[in-house]
């Protein structure tokens, strides 16, 4: 009978991403969640994922520069990703991410 | 530039609201661009142009240059990148409501 032991550190994506919007953005709030279950590719990828992060940083930014500099950070760093849901705010505008819009339901995509 | 980016750059000045998504609006293929395609309809506009990415690899990666953002689906209005579906649905019942007024795609 063989065991195969994995002998190097592997961090999951979403550990990753966690660790790089905590640098950056030095949220109050932040949450990072794979949903690449939710989506026509294999068990076990983590290829979409969604995060929530409430930030000082935000302020005075537009929605858009808020989500671009998010998306740039998490692409740049992390290969593979197919997709990222934002939902980025201040602690001015919000106490919690519970206004948070759900995933919307995966149609197949391109293999469809 | 290339053919692909005069397509892209003619596609969006010329028409006031452009959606580059997967699958069409009757048959979207990704559930970003299938909500994105539902806000627009609940907003009732009378005109959208809709590109289909799926339909052609080098509109698809080119979107994604022209505009600097590496996902589909990206709404244009009035030649201006608005967003993906994330940004629409946040905005649409806001700033780019009025945005869609001005550009005078609403009934």
């Amino acid at each position: 009978m063989f065991v195969t032991r994995c002998l190097r550190n592997m961090t999951s994506r979403t550990e990753i991403i966690r660790n790089l919007l905590t640098e950056k953005f030095k949220p109050t709030l932040l949450e990072v969640k794979c949903e690449s279950d939710q989506h026509n590719v294999p068990k076990g990828s983590e290829m979409h994922f969604y995060v929530g992060v409430i930030s000082d940083e935000f302020n005075g930014l537009s929605i858009l520069q808020r989500h671009r500099q998010i998306s740039k950070l998490v692409y740049e760093q992390v290969p593979g990703i197919h997709a990222l849901r934002i939902h980025a705010k201040s602690p001015s505008e919000v106490s919690d991410l519970s206004d948070a819009p759900d995933a919307p339901k995966c149609l197949g995509g391109s293999r469809r | 530039m290339s053919e692909v980016q005069d397509f892209i750059r003619e596609t969006v000045t010329e028409n006031p609201v452009v959606l580059f998504m997967k699958g069409t609006a009757q048959a979207p293929q990704c559930g970003f661009s299938a909500r994105t395609v539902q806000i627009l309809r609940a907003v009732g506009l009378s005109q959208v142009v809709v590109v289909n990415v799926l339909d052609d690899a080098e509109v698809r990666q080119g979107i994604k240059d022209f505009s600097n953002w590496p996902t589909i689906p990206q709404l244009y209005i009035k030649g201006e990148f608005v967003g993906g579906s994330d940004i629409v649905s946040e905005c649409m019942k806001r700033r780019t409501g009025t945005m869609l007024r001005e550009a005078g795609a609403l009934e």
